[in-house]
């Protein structure tokens, strides 16, 4: 087989070994802020109340949740009776995984919602079953994967990296949000 | 010789663009760097392809090209087990001076003409990687692998060879920063039998060797999709090789120690050569593909009296840079 012929065939069985295995899920947006308001808070009033943390604040939070605070601004919606809903982003393979959590006003998680998620790997944590292990933790539970929060094999980066970021927000509602 | 350099980047591109423009696109599981891995595996069921290419430009004087091929398959058995076969692809374009020699590539030469120009079939790899420890949520990441490879080029001056290797793999990570920093140490053992010559006119060689391979990457996420990391690569080989000496006897080098790796006997021998390689590296990820790059020159190298070390550098198997250019997909 001279080289033309060989780089032929490999070529042609490269793109029939392609083809036959290419059936892959895609990044996607899951929700829209709105509709992960609804889904989480139904109809209850809330208004925008963004927040700027000090950087006595960020270090506070990082000294308690154990997590970095990457950005002091947190976008969030709040009612009068003081339940939250932040949305947040949270360190992905090669991307941020955009969030949406809501807590209630005792700082309890009332749901855990995945708006958009950027990685082909690691899907598993979109589940509602999983996403469900949040339900009712707070900064006292201190989530940590493998200890309270069940690991996905093959989801590990996503579900340390959505783990982390539900911590760090419950210890945020714990030093500031439950003031304002 | 840049029609050559243009045939060897047709060929990669030809090869790595192929599933890019054919396929829908998904997402990958990546390397930062050219040589050095992290402990990563491949989820289960899932399939990635990679085409790398190695360019090993320059010796000491002439002109020397090597381009080192390897399309890839990698498949996730389970989470914690990859199954990956590759296909090495030789590209050879050297004529170097006879007086850089004695060594692999002034014997060939010598027999070519004065210099040698060809793209064969270098051999194959099939390997396993295990992951023990995930770099994500325990203190430390570490996966092993092993391997078996065989050759029938060889890949500093593309002559005739019957080589088996069998590979063993350390893999350690350790992430800081929330996984922006990666930190990674890959520690590859060869055991190579390689027979090369005839026995009928004494050109015949027999060559136990135990290669070392130890690449230490460093790479940090500037911005999403992009990491820019550095990399150091170690590479040396022990061995004594036995051939037929003077007095017509098949013989080891009596300066030098043998290597061994018999079932119940694994020896050490002689360092016949070692390189050492730093610079930069580049990695950009997209949802469907990824890309890395790296320029890594010979900073140091030596090897014992029968290798060809000048300025500090070894010049008979390492060169002065290598260009690593790797494409990944997930299928």
């Amino acid at each position: 087989m001279n080289r033309r012929d060989f780089v032929r065939t490999l070529a042609m069985s490269t793109l029939g070994v392609l083809t036959t295995f290419n059936n892959r899920v895609y990044a996607k947006t899951y929700l829209t802020p709105d509709q992960a308001k609804r889904l989480i808070w139904s109809d209850l009033a809330m208004v925008q109340t963004n927040i700027s943390l000090t950087e006595q604040q960020q270090k506070s939070i990082q000294r308690s949740s154990g997590i970095r605070v990457w950005s002091r601004n947190i976008r969030a919606l709040k009612s009068s009776d003081n339940h939250w809903l932040i949305y947040d982003q949270v360190i992905g393979k090669h991307e941020n995984i955009d969030i949406a959590v809501g807590l209630t006003n005792e700082g309890k998680v009332k749901a855990v919602e995945v708006l958009v998620y950027r990685e082909s790997y690691g899907h598993q944590v979109l589940h509602p079953k999983w996403l469900g292990q949040f339900v009712k933790k707070s900064a006292s539970d201190r989530v940590k994967v493998d200890k309270n929060i069940v690991n996905i094999s093959g989801a590990t980066l996503s579900c340390v990296h959505l783990t982390d970021g539900v911590n760090r927000l419950t210890h945020t509602w714990n030093q500031v949000l439950q003031y304002i | 010789m840049f029609v050559k350099y243009i045939k060897v980047i047709s060929l990669s591109l030809s090869l790595s663009l192929f599933p890019w423009l054919a396929l829908e696109k998904a997402n990958a599981g990546e390397s930062l760097w050219v040589y050095a891995k992290g402990t990563d595996t491949m989820p289960a069921g899932e399939l990635e392809f990679k085409l790398g290419t190695i360019a090993r430009l320059g010796k000491n004087s002439g002109d020397y090209k090597f381009y080192d091929i390897r399309p890839e398959l990698e498949y996730g058995i389970s989470d914690k087990l990859t199954l990956s076969t590759e296909l090495l692809l030789f590209s050879h374009d050297y004529s170097v001076d006879p007086d850089s020699g004695p060594g692999p590539m002034v014997d060939t030469q010598a027999k070519t003409g004065g210099s040698f120009d060809k793209t064969q079939v270098g051999g194959y790899e099939v390997s396993l990687k295990y992951n023990i420890l995930s770099v994500y949520k325990d203190s430390l990441g570490l996966s092993l692998g092993a391997g078996y490879e065989r050759r029938d080029r060889y890949r500093l001056d593309g002559t005739e060879i019957d080589q088996d290797s069998f590979l063993g793999t350390l893999y350690l990570q350790k992430n800081y920063l929330d996984d922006l920093l990666a930190t990674t140490l890959t520690v590859k053992t060869e055991f190579e039998r390689r027979k090369s010559g005839d026995w009928d006119d004494q050109s015949f060689v027999l060559e136990e060797e135990i290669a070392l391979d130890l690449a230490l990457g460093i790479s940090y996420r500037v911005a999403p999709k992009w990491n820019l990391g550095i990399e150091f690569r170690h590479q040396s080989d022990y061995l004594n090789p036995q051939e037929f000496n003077e007095q017509g006897e098949f013989a080891y080098n009596p300066d030098l120690k043998p290597s061994n790796f018999d079932l119940f006997d694994i020896r050490l021998g002689s360092q016949h050569q070692n390189g050492n390689y730093f610079g930069p590296t580049v990695h950009y990820a997209e949802k469907d593909w990824w890309v890395t790059a790296g320029a890594l020159w010979q900073v140091f190298g030596g090897g014992s009296k029968y290798a060809d070390v000048r300025d500090n550098k070894n010049w008979d198997e390492h060169e002065k840079v290598h260009f690593g250019l790797t494409f990944g997909y997930e299928i």
